[in-house]
């Protein structure tokens, strides 16, 4: 909340400025993401022409680009939904401004990330055969399970809130086109009563209680694909938990560009304050705090037992072909970002989105270095194998980078950017403060 | 003069570089020759250890020769055919060098003895072939007696995700039905404020200058 209380007009109008007519720079920026999108789509054809073959790849290599993406844009969703939810819970006051945005940003992260597998698979047709001959034993099928659950939740929770918005747009389009139609099918016939206020609340409340353990429980069923693996580097007990922490580490990295960037687009600086940043980035370093010790925690246990194939493998990271990258993680993704929110000069709005640009990037960075080095590694008596993506791989994931700020774009394009529902709320309980204060 | 030093500098080049080809260059040619016999175990039942060994003889007068290190592989087939190492030992005083392995496939294991030489003796190696008759599990069963658990633990998953499921149903269609209006009879029949969602007095929540 601001220092003076807002009327329902500023609010309503701030939460609609991305729905007016767009300007140039709008469609400069929607223009080149759906380059990149299409670049993406492109290469996978002729992937799906070529086979797999068209990738770096190969018969030890089996996951690249795609799977550490896989991880990657799952976290970023798990993130979003997360702060989301939590903040919610916990009765965070400044959340209004950012929920919508973390929730819809969990979505398209999701659906982006969800897609991996299947573009990982090669043939796309046989993603059926996980349906029609799955076993439960099998992490892939736990994976498709807690993907899909957890996608059903984010859309829930993402739509629920978006219900007496989408009856403000309703009301503002009293004209019967396509998009007055949604509005008005979205909105579930809100009219602000008391029994659908209660309605509304009950079932938000379900609904973020129940995404932590289903985001908790994604994440961990990723991380036990890697952990169920005899692998060096994968082969391990707190997978899970280092995921998830991780996930969150970048999803809150993620929130806070995406934040900033609506933020500086749209002006919406008297909504979404220093402030909201300051207590974001102290999460960020929370996390990263968590990520760091549990990163310890695993180098260490396995640097000190240094079993022959992870000794091989620790000193690929730390002193071989990949230091420049393990390295790079750790100063610049996160040593940093805790620096540059540590040092009251840097905790800016730019410091704290320079620092989560360099989590987001690091944590990307950090997934490729979990993924490819396990499986480069050889089991049998062999050498180790080097892994380049191909441009297939490059040009499939810039795209799915694209494709989530563009998926925000347009979706905010329709849909008000901050919650108006929670933003009155919020607002209506800072008056009331103030008014009960002043009494 | 020029062209003089620079025949010598090439001279003593070459004679220095033969110098270091002569020391590093190997000696087992002039090293004794030697005889690997294989020592192949008899049929061996799926799934049990078989020792493979093998005897290391003098090639010319067959004394055995002690305190040298054999090793061994199997010819395996995964990604193409290729030797894969299962062990080392040293020979004994009767020049006999054995390992436990462990047969990870049922049928024919070829099997390779090496020793790859020394300063005094020469490199060589034996092949032999045994089979491990019967069903050999590649993996262990990993139930130790957590067959109960490995029983039930799918079916509570199962009823947990199902549990999810009719959740995330029941909120979406008692939101769905929840949020109907109810007008009361005899009420107007136009809603009171459209999309409005709180009920202050007036149009703004604060005055703005709070």
């Amino acid at each position: 909340m601001t220092a003076r209380a807002l009327s329902r007009t500023e609010i309503r109008e701030a939460a609609q400025r991305p729905m007016m007519a767009p300007g140039k720079t709008w469609w400069l920026i929607v223009l080149g993401l759906s380059a990149l999108v299409l670049w993406a789509a492109v290469a996978y054809a002729y992937q799906v022409m070529n086979g797999l073959g068209v990738t770096g790849l190969g018969q030890r290599v089996t996951w690249g680009f795609y799977i550490a993406n896989l991880v990657f844009f799952i976290g970023i969703s798990y993130g979003g939904a997360m702060t989301s939810a939590i903040l919610r819970l916990t009765g965070a006051p400044w959340r209004a401004p950012l929920t919508r945005m973390a929730e819809a940003t969990a979505v398209a992260a999701l659906l982006v990330g969800a897609a991996f597998p299947i573009i990982d698979l090669g043939r796309p047709d046989r993603f059926l055969n996980v349906i029609l001959h799955g076993q439960v034993g099998s992490p892939v099928v736990w994976d498709v399970v807690a993907i899909s659950t957890y996608l059903a939740a984010s859309l829930i929770f993402l739509l629920l809130p978006l219900i007496p918005d989408a009856a403000v747009c309703r009301d503002a389009r009293p004209e019967r086109g396509l998009r007055s139609r949604i509005y008005r099918l979205l909105s579930l016939g809100w009219e602000g009563t008391p029994e659908q206020h209660r309605v509304l609340r009950r079932s938000m409340t379900i609904i973020a209680i129940l995404i932590i353990p289903l985001a908790v429980s994604v994440h961990s069923v990723l991380a036990w694909l890697f952990g169920v693996t005899v692998r060096p580097g994968w082969n391990s007990t707190i997978f899970a938990p280092y995921f998830v922490l991780g996930a969150m580490f970048s999803g809150v990295g993620a929130v806070i560009l995406v934040l900033a960037a609506f933020r500086k687009a749209y002006h919406l600086e008297a909504y979404i304050t220093t402030k909201h940043f300051t207590y974001l980035a102290y999460i960020l370093v929370v996390l990263a705090s968590g990520y760091l010790y549990f990163m310890v925690s695993e180098y260490l246990t396995e640097g000190y037992k240094m079993h022959e194939d992870t000794g091989r493998l620790l000193e690929l990271l730390m002193l071989g072909r990949l230091a420049p990258f393990f390295w790079l993680f750790i100063f610049g993704g996160l040593l940093a970002p805790i620096a540059l929110i540590a040092v009251p000069f840097t905790r800016t709005i730019p410091g704290i989105t320079l620092a989560a640009l360099a989590v987001v990037l690091g944590m990307w960075l950090k997934r490729f270095l979990i993924v490819v080095p396990g499986l480069a590694e050889p089991l049998l008596p062999s050498s180790l194998i080097i892994y380049y993506p191909s441009w297939v791989e490059v040009a499939i994931t810039l795209g799915a980078a694209a494709a989530i700020p563009l998926m925000l774009m347009v979706f905010f394009r329709f849909f008000p950017v901050l919650s108006i529902y929670e933003m009155e709320e919020a607002e209506l309980e800072h008056v009331s403060a103030h008014a009960a204060g002043g009494a | 003069m020029a062209v003089g030093n620079l025949i010598r500098t090439a001279a003593v080049l070459v004679v220095a570089g033969a110098m270091l080809w002569l020391a590093g260059a190997p000696v087992v040619a002039s090293a004794t020759p030697t005889v690997l016999t294989a020592l192949p175990p008899a049929e061996q039942e799926g799934g049990k250890a078989v020792t493979i060994a093998a005897r290391l003889t003098d090639g010319s007068t067959n004394r055995p020769l002690g305190s040298l290190n054999v090793q061994f592989f199997v010819m395996t087939d995964v990604f193409g055919p290729r030797l894969m190492s299962v062990g080392q030992a040293i020979t004994d005083t009767t020049g006999r060098a054995a390992i436990s392995y462990k047969p990870s496939w049922e049928g024919d294991t070829k099997v390779v003895a090496r020793f790859a030489g020394s300063a005094q003796f020469a490199a060589t190696e034996t092949t032999f072939q045994f089979v491990a008759v019967g069903p050999v599990p590649v993996h262990q069963d990993a139930s130790f007696g957590l067959e109960p658990i490995r029983a039930w633990a799918p079916a509570v998953v199962v009823v947990l995700v199902l549990g999810v499921w009719a959740t995330l149903i029941a909120v979406v269609s008692q939101t769905v039905l929840g949020l109907r209006v109810r007008i009361p009879e005899g009420a107007p029949v136009s809603v009171p404020i459209a999309g409005t969602h709180l009920q202050p007095a007036s149009e703004d929540i604060g005055d703005g200058a709070s």
